[in-house]
């Protein structure tokens, strides 16, 4: 995979990741009280905590994979 | 959840809690089926656990990606070192740890999974004894009806069981008078009998109560109506394995038994006298109702209780008659409720049409006077596709509501049935009409068609247990009549409907609201206008 292809790679990724928390956050109502409701909502709770983070991180790895991107470009000459 | 005990487990937290999870029922109601209910709590976890799989794909398609990210970085890192540090570390932050992307995608499968287990837990709930009962007591009384049949061993098993009863009975009897003799025989039946013996529920109890208690008659409480439904398919399968030929195993022997005794009574009708082919649906004018009420003066209804209240009100109309109700709104908009009482004649093809042999017919599944009175009734009403039809009714005026459903459906807008002690577990609803089936645990009526109502998303079942709230326990045998009519009454079923007002229950919050969306809460001016259904001989329509 070239640099360009990962750059492209962490902004798919993002786009994956925010696309499965609104995924997540949108499944329904599941018809349910009691412990296993509340065990579902716990879990689901804390997926969505995790894919809020990693949504953030996906968009610095994007910045950080596009400035070494240019770096390697300076580098070998392609860049300015 | 509806009133059902589950057991078992599967792998998952959320599988082990359902598991744990069992009964909400506190009091004397007990709520199946309809949108709270198992099987939609089936499709619901079904659904969820699908979506939530699909999720975890796409979380790990997204590590895919940021590890390739990372790899590209890593295979430039000399050229750059400071930019590929940092880039690593980025896209490492996508990949490690707990929170990263490859342990999010593994524990949202493991949700999945367990979503998944959970609904397996209530599929094997729903797996009980009854639903192998059913088929089997089929399978036993069609080979008994076949045998009968050949070798009268029933008639004779019949004769026995009558003289065992008659025997019973006379020993019963005398029992209960020589427990007033000054002797040891007295003194010991005076024993078996006391209080605390007759409140035993086992064998003990039986021969307490048989020759203990008031008056000279043993108190008695019948078997469970559930207990009706689930032997009515074994004996209707005997009845129909006695007839000749072989037993030809239906897959419903009660309305396929039922079939049979509606098309012998049409048949009798037409050799006994004038046959009384046709139907005529006819309005009833407001003068013509009893007890001097005009048709158009009852309120219009809010709620289920309101409805049912409106269907005991056409029990004071003439036999025969539907009521049917416009609700006109301030905004122009329109609705309808049709009120259907229930059997008013015990007779079988009269020129009433709520008798017995509409109960046989709708029952069976055949055409039926009842149903098509209800329909053409609409349509003189005025009824107009899209607008909201509420249909209620009381024990057949119920399985009259749920027939005409299914007609009507695609050409009028059946926006809801309320069936109240009706024998309906046996006919079809369309899926887009939701259904109230309002049952008294005491009332024999509902458990006719020998057919538990299905618990569908669609369907909500209320059994209400009659014994918090009435007295209606043991009782003594010569007043066995009020066991069997009481419970039936369509008064209590309004009670019934009353004390679901406010309830916490998903089924009935769901259907409550989309029985509001009929009738609204807004001012409105109705118009209530009864027909008359009649036999008539050799008349196809008239309205």
């Amino acid at each position: 995979m070239t640099l360009d292809e990962a750059v492209r790679a962490c902004r798919a990724a993002e786009r994956e990741i925010e696309a499965a928390r609104a995924e997540l956050a949108a499944v329904g109502d599941l018809a349910w009280t009691g412990e296993a409701a509340r065990l579902f909502d716990d879990a689901r709770s804390r997926h969505l905590r995790a894919l809020d983070g990693l949504r953030v991180a996906a968009g610095h790895a994007v910045g950080a994979v596009l400035s070494h991107h240019v770096e390697v470009a300076r580098a070998i000459g392609c860049g300015g | 959840m509806s009133g059902r005990t589950v057991a078992g487990g599967t792998p998952g937290p959320v599988a082990a809690a359902i598991a744990r999870t069992g009964t909400d029922g506190d009091d004397a109601v007990t709520v199946s089926g309809g949108a709270g209910g198992t099987r939609a709590c089936l499709e619901a976890l079904a659904a969820g656990s699908a979506r939530v799989a699909g999720i975890a794909e796409r979380v790990a398609a997204a590590a895919e990606r940021a590890r390739r990210a990372s790899d590209a970085v890593a295979a430039t890192a000399e050229l750059a070192p400071t930019s590929a540090r940092h880039a690593h570390a980025d896209v490492r932050a996508l990949l490690d740890g707990p929170q990263g992307l490859p342990a999010q995608a593994e524990a949202l499968a493991e949700l999945a999974a367990s979503l998944r287990g959970a609904a397996e837990v209530y599929a094997r709930a729903d797996l009980d004894v009854a639903a192998l009962w059913r088929p089997a007591s089929i399978a036993l009384g069609g080979m008994l009806g076949d045998l009968g049949e050949r070798t009268g061993l029933l008639p004779a098993a019949g004769l026995l069981g009558f003289l065992g009863i008659t025997c019973i009975g006379q020993v019963a009897l005398e029992a209960r008078i020589l427990r007033y003799a000054p002797s040891p025989v007295g003194a010991g039946l005076r024993w078996l009998g006391n209080d605390e013996h007759r409140a035993d529920p086992g064998l003990l109890g039986v021969l307490a109560r048989m020759v203990g208690g008031p008056s000279l008659w043993p108190t008695t409480e019948l078997p469970s109506p559930a207990v009706l439904e689930s032997m009515l398919p074994a004996i209707a399968a005997l009845v129909l394995g006695a007839a000749p030929g072989p037993f030809a195993w239906p897959e419903d022997p009660v309305a396929q038994a039922a079939g049979v005794l509606a098309v012998l009574a049409r048949a009798a009708g037409m050799l006994t006298g004038t046959a009384l082919t046709g139907l005529a649906v006819v309005p009833l004018l407001p003068a013509k109702a009893k007890g001097g009420r005009t048709s158009s003066d009852r309120p219009a209804p809010r709620d289920v209780a309101d409805v049912l209240r409106q269907v005991d009100a056409t029990y004071d109309d003439p036999e025969g008659a539907v009521a049917v109700q416009r609700i006109d709104r301030e905004d122009g908009s329109r609705a309808w409720v049709v009120a259907i009482p229930g059997t008013q004649d015990g007779g079988l093809g009269g020129p009433v049409p709520t008798d017995m042999l509409t109960n046989l017919e709708l029952v069976a599944g055949l055409p039926d006077d009842r149903s098509e009175t209800v329909v053409r009734a609409m349509k003189a009403a005025g009824v107009q596709p899209g607008e909201p039809v509420l249909l209620a009714g009381h024990s057949q005026g119920g399985m009259a509501a749920m027939r005409v459903a299914a007609a009507v459906d695609g050409t009028l807008s059946i926006a809801g049935v309320v069936t109240a002690g009706s024998p309906v577990g046996s006919m079809d609803l369309p899926p887009d009409v939701p259904a109230l089936h309002l049952e008294h645990a005491q009332d024999y009526v509902w458990a006719l068609d020998g057919r538990p109502n299905p618990d569908l998303p669609h369907r909500t079942t209320v059994t209400r247990d009659l014994r918090a709230t009435l007295d209606i326990g043991p009782v003594p045998a010569r007043d066995l009549g009020i066991l069997l009519t009481r419970p039936h009454d369509v008064a209590d079923y309004v009670v019934t409907a009353e004390l679901l007002r406010g309830r916490d229950d998903r089924s009935l919050a769901v259907f409550a609201d989309q029985v509001s969306a009929v009738l609204g809460d807004a001012p409105a001016t109705t118009t209530t206008a009864l027909y008359l259904g009649v036999r008539v001989p050799d008349v196809t329509s008239s309205s």
